[in-house]
């Protein structure tokens, strides 16, 4: 047991706390270090939707009906898929608009409607009372057990005003919101403080339950195991079928799903946290996966907790209160303090965003338009309103609180957390119809959305507000005959059977009514009365294709007022200074001072509403300024000209963009086109230049022995002889040179000339040995033919083929020597599914650096001991430009001294190669390979 | 609509279903998974899965687009 004074010591201390980081937020955020600009913060601020439902009733529930708890949370997940589609859309239009809250969006969307925006109030304060009160019993009753345990019974002090803590809760609450709330009157500016108290009270609550969690599962019990096991044996358990079935049925489990999955958008605490306070729309993208992480997260040890509750204490102890009670019951009082904190937090958190979102909601959407009605604040009034504003806000604040604590005395008490809590999912859920169909389909109309919105509420309050107060016996004797029998025994009335249709849980009754009434209203009544005012029409088509547009040109009114005017209106509600700012800064934007009495550009008029809507909600604002500006505002008709207009313009210019960018991809690619060309004729010059040296060598030499001979017509016979032998020589030389060199410029331009055929290699390989008999025969050689394989098909043109196999026999010939050299031809299996053909010398040998260039044209390897070059140098290059044209490569291996062996392989016929393709690729890597024995000279 | 919203609207389309009847009839039986209850696992699965892929689908675009990536002008 712990003493009281250290219970309040540290609830006052972490109050004090929160004051403290709220204060020291707002500080930094007014000198421009904000904390909120940030996913995670914007993520744990979303965490609000985790009260002390989640944190003590989830456990309750789950000992009743097992695993459904987890529908909460799912619904949830669910919503937050979609976030990216829906969130966004509404972050986006909230912020163009300056929206303020779900009452204040359903107002604007439905053509700024005052009655629409009143109504939507009025739901979301019926459906928040009842949860703030949830959360001051929560923390009451923690505050008890904290004290009592293991008595169970209160007291009945409780009773008392002021012993009962949640007065002092609620309080403090209210100080909390109206220090951190109401600090600007725009309910635009972002109440940075607020935010970050609320994102640090997601941590303490999540620490808390997780630090509870793991101290029942693993050291009251070793391990999760262990406690299943125990579990599954527990008779009593085992009756509930909580781990193998799912009470309630479809019905309910579906029910639960939709109702959490609208409330995560429509609770207006949540509204207030995920679209007024968000600060950057790419933060949802974090918070779409972070905040269903934090959901799961804080949802695995409820199970657990509510298992051993149920082993520990059977029925002796509320299930509500496991969670504080297993700390204590094991002398754990740290422990225990610990979790009243989490739970502490979790319930101030939600009731504080509630609060104001609902204060902001009731001020701007029924307070002032009320005001606004009266002849006294009528626009020919001068006066400071913001004052007044934030005046009213602070005192509905107070009011709201009041009137959940008042709801707490009268009937909270009598019910588990969770069923409170769902009831106001039911009525926040009234919101979805017509927000989400207004979103996207612009038909949706304002009498739909009104009578929607009546009818689905008035079905929530018969369903479920009323029964609920009866059977709390605020309404005495007519409660009872309710609850027994329906309204004056009328059966088929009963509230949670309309109709006879009794097999739901209440809850899901009243959904499944509420639901229907509203959307078919909603949608029946857009179908059968089209008919649209022409603010509705604008408004529609501003919100469903606020993507498409451009707001910057959106002027509705074509009226004149004066800029003095608009700004006394401004005034009177930001102050004086402020407004003139305003007005100076858009004198600036149009390039020029503003004079008071000029007449006032309509995106000017169009500015200040958008500012004042901010302040005092959209129809209020639209309210105050048509009472300034004189004559009509625009039709339909000539808004969307201007908005058309506008995204024409935007299309154009988009178009011409996208011309332009066209333009200069076409200018990138001629001049790489271009720069190729040039690569391409400079290295044809430096062929053409040493085709001439080959050409001029032998050239010089025929010339220098016929001038020899000519110079000398008595020289002996035996020379003349050897002379002229060595004129036809490099005659010879000379007509083969020209001949590789025509051969060569053949291959490379006319490939598409080739024949391409099914070509036996090793055939092909034995008549190419046939030919060139004659050169071995010559220099007394011996050539061996090995054929391994006897599929050696490939695909490609024979004639280049044989040219390829006798170039490389005879430069095998030319560098072995003769009468000694030996020759071996080989055709095989080569790697992957290629053929090789391989022709092995026993030469001199080339070097390891010769072995990189011998491929290259005009390459020549030097002769030791000849000293003269025997090749053209252009028979390797040729080889190589017909295995590249038959998709295969060709490359030497070889030590010197010791024989040389030139290997091609070429793919086997039938394969993946294309016919076409291979010759066309062939002149691009022919230009590459080109290229790249340019730059290895 | 652009590419990502859809495959987010059809992840949760497919979690709906995964977390529904009568899907869940043939998770809700006697038996343990790992010695958890079978039910218990399935739906702590599925939601994990769920969640890797949303936050697999929404870095990546964000590193695509730059945390401040423009608003597309075509919905």
């Amino acid at each position: 047991m712990l003493a009281p004074w250290v219970v309040v010591l540290a609830s006052s201390l972490y109050v004090a706390l929160l004051f403290a980081i709220a204060y020291t937020a707002d500080k930094l955020g007014d000198r421009g270090h904000s904390l909120v600009n940030n996913p995670y913060v914007y993520t744990l601020s979303i965490a609000v939707y985790c009260t002390a439902w989640t944190f003590y009733g989830s456990v309750g529930l789950a000992t009743e009906s097992g695993l459904a708890f987890l529908t909460i949370y799912l619904g949830p997940t669910l919503m937050a898929l979609l976030w990216w589609v829906v969130l966004r859309k509404i972050v986006r239009i909230s912020k163009l608009y300056r929206l303020t809250s779900v009452a204040d969006f359903i107002a604007a969307r439905y053509g700024k409607s005052m009655q629409l925006g009143a109504l939507a109030a009025i739901i979301a304060l019926f459906g928040t009372t009842p949860y703030i009160a949830l959360q001051l019993q929560a923390v009451s009753s923690s505050f008890d057990v904290l004290l009592n345990f293991p008595q169970t019974q209160l007291d009945g002090s409780g009773w008392w005003l002021l012993e009962d803590k949640a007065l002092y809760v609620v309080v403090l609450l209210a100080l909390f919101t109206i220090l951190f709330g109401t600090r600007h009157i725009d309910a635009t500016e972002r109440l940075e403080g607020m935010v970050v108290a609320v994102a640090f009270e997601s941590i303490v609550k999540l620490v808390a339950f997780l630090a509870i969690g793991i101290f029942v599962t693993f050291i009251l019990f070793s391990g999760p195991f262990e406690l299943f096991r125990q579990a599954a044996a527990d008779p009593r358990i085992q009756e509930l079928e909580l781990l193998t079935s799912l009470p309630g049925g479809y019905g309910s489990w579906i029910a639960m799903l939709a109702l959490s999955a609208l409330a995560i958008l429509f609770l207006p605490r949540q509204w207030q946290v995920s679209v007024v306070e968000n600060v950057d729309e790419a933060h949802i993208r974090t918070a779409s996966w972070l905040f269903p992480l934090y959901l799961l997260v804080i949802n695995l040890f409820v199970l657990p907790i509510a298992l051993a509750g149920m082993i520990y204490f059977g029925d002796w102890v509320p299930a509500d209160t496991y969670v504080l009670a297993l700390p204590l019951a094991h002398d754990q009082n740290a422990l225990g303090l610990l979790v009243y904190i989490g739970g502490f937090s979790a319930a101030t958190g939600m009731a504080i965003v509630a609060t104001i979102a609902v204060a902001i909601m009731i001020s701007n959407d029924i307070v002032v338009p009320a005001l606004l009605r009266l002849r006294r604040f009528s626009s020919e009034q001068r006066g400071d309103l913001a004052r007044l504003v934030v005046t009213i806000r602070r005192v509905v604040i107070c009011a709201i609180l009041a009137l959940g604590y008042l709801y707490y005395l009268l009937i909270a008490d009598l019910f588990a957390l969770v069923s409170i809590g769902l009831i106001a999912f039911v009525a926040v859920a009234q919101f979805a119809p017509p927000v989400l169909l207004g979103l996207f389909w612009k038909g949706a109309c304002r009498r739909g959305a009104l009578a929607g919105l009546c009818g689905g509420f008035l079905i929530w309050l018969y369903t479920l507000l009323l029964p609920s107060l009866a059977e709390a016996g605020v309404l005495g004797h007519f409660g009872l005959v309710l609850l027994a029998d329906g309204p004056f025994g009328i059966e088929w009335l009963h509230p949670h059977a309309l109709f006879g249709l009794g097999d739901f849980d209440p809850i899901a009754h009243a959904f499944f009514w509420s639901m229907l009434v509203n959307l078919s209203l909603l949608i029946g009544l857009s179908l059968l009365r089209p008919q649209q005012t022409d603010i509705e029409r604008i408004q529609a088509a501003l919100f469903v294709d606020v993507f498409l547009r451009s707001e910057r040109d959106a002027r509705f009114w074509q009226g004149s007022a004066t800029v003095g005017d608009l700004q006394n209106l401004l005034a009177r509600f930001l102050g004086y200074e402020r407004a003139s700012a305003i007005v100076h800064e858009h004198g600036e934007y149009r390039g020029r001072r503003l004079s008071e009495t000029e007449q006032a550009h309509p995106e000017l008029v169009h500015h200040i509403e958008r500012l004042l809507a901010g302040s005092i909600g959209a129809a209020s604002a639209r309210v105050m300024v048509s009472s300034i500006v004189k004559g009509e505002a625009l039709s339909y008709e000539g808004v969307m000209e201007i908005l058309d207009a506008t995204s024409r313009a935007i299309e154009y210019s988009r178009r011409l963009e996208q011309k332009s960018w066209q333009l200069e991809k076409a200018t990138r690619e001629l001049r790489d086109a271009n720069e190729r060309l040039k690569e391409v004729d400079q290295l044809k010059d430096e062929f053409v230049s040493m085709v001439s040296h080959e050409l001029r060598t032998p050239l010089t030499s025929i010339r220098a022995f016929g001038e020899i001979l000519l110079n000398n017509p008595e020289m002996d016979t035996g020379q003349r002889r050897e002379f002229l032998e060595v004129v036809v020589r490099e005659s010879e030389r000379l007509t083969r040179l020209i001949n590789q060199v025509l051969d060569l410029s053949k291959i490379e331009s006319g490939s598409s000339e080739w024949q391409l055929e099914e070509v036996d290699l090793g055939r092909l390989a034995r008549e190419a040995a046939e030919a060139t008999q004659q050169l071995f025969t010559d220099r007394n050689t011996r050539l061996e033919v090995v054929i391994e394989s006897e599929q050696t098909a490939v695909k490609g043109d024979p004639d280049r083929l044989m040219q390829l196999v006798i170039n490389l026999l005879s430069n095998a010939s030319k560098f072995t020597e003769p009468d000694y050299g030996e020759i071996e031809l080989r055709v095989g299996d080569g790697h992957g599914d290629t053929v090789r053909l391989a022709v092995t010398d026993n030469g001199p040998g080339i070097s390891a650096e010769d072995q990189q260039r011998i491929f290259d044209k005009f390459h020549q390897v030097s002769d030791l001991q000849a000293g003269k070059p025997k090749g053209s140098g252009l028979g390797l290059a040729i080889c190589r430009l017909i295995t590249d044209a038959h998709w295969g490569r060709i490359w030497v291996e070889s030590e010197p001294g010791a024989g040389a062996t030139f290997s091609c392989e070429l793919p086997r016929a039938g394969g993946e190669h294309s016919t076409l393709t291979g010759f066309v690729d062939f002149a691009e890597r022919n230009a590459a390979r080109l290229s790249g024995s340019g730059a290895a000279r | 609509m652009s590419g990502t919203g859809e495959r987010l609207l059809a992840l949760a389309v497919l979690g709906a279903v995964l977390l529904n009847y009568p899907l869940l009839d043939l998770f809700a039986v006697d038996g343990h998974l790992f010695g958890l209850p079978v039910l218990f696992c399935y739906l702590f699965t599925v939601w994990g899965g769920l969640i890797g892929v949303v936050a697999l689908l929404q870095r990546r675009r964000s590193r695509q687009r730059g945390p401040t990536a423009p608003p597309e002008s075509r919905g």
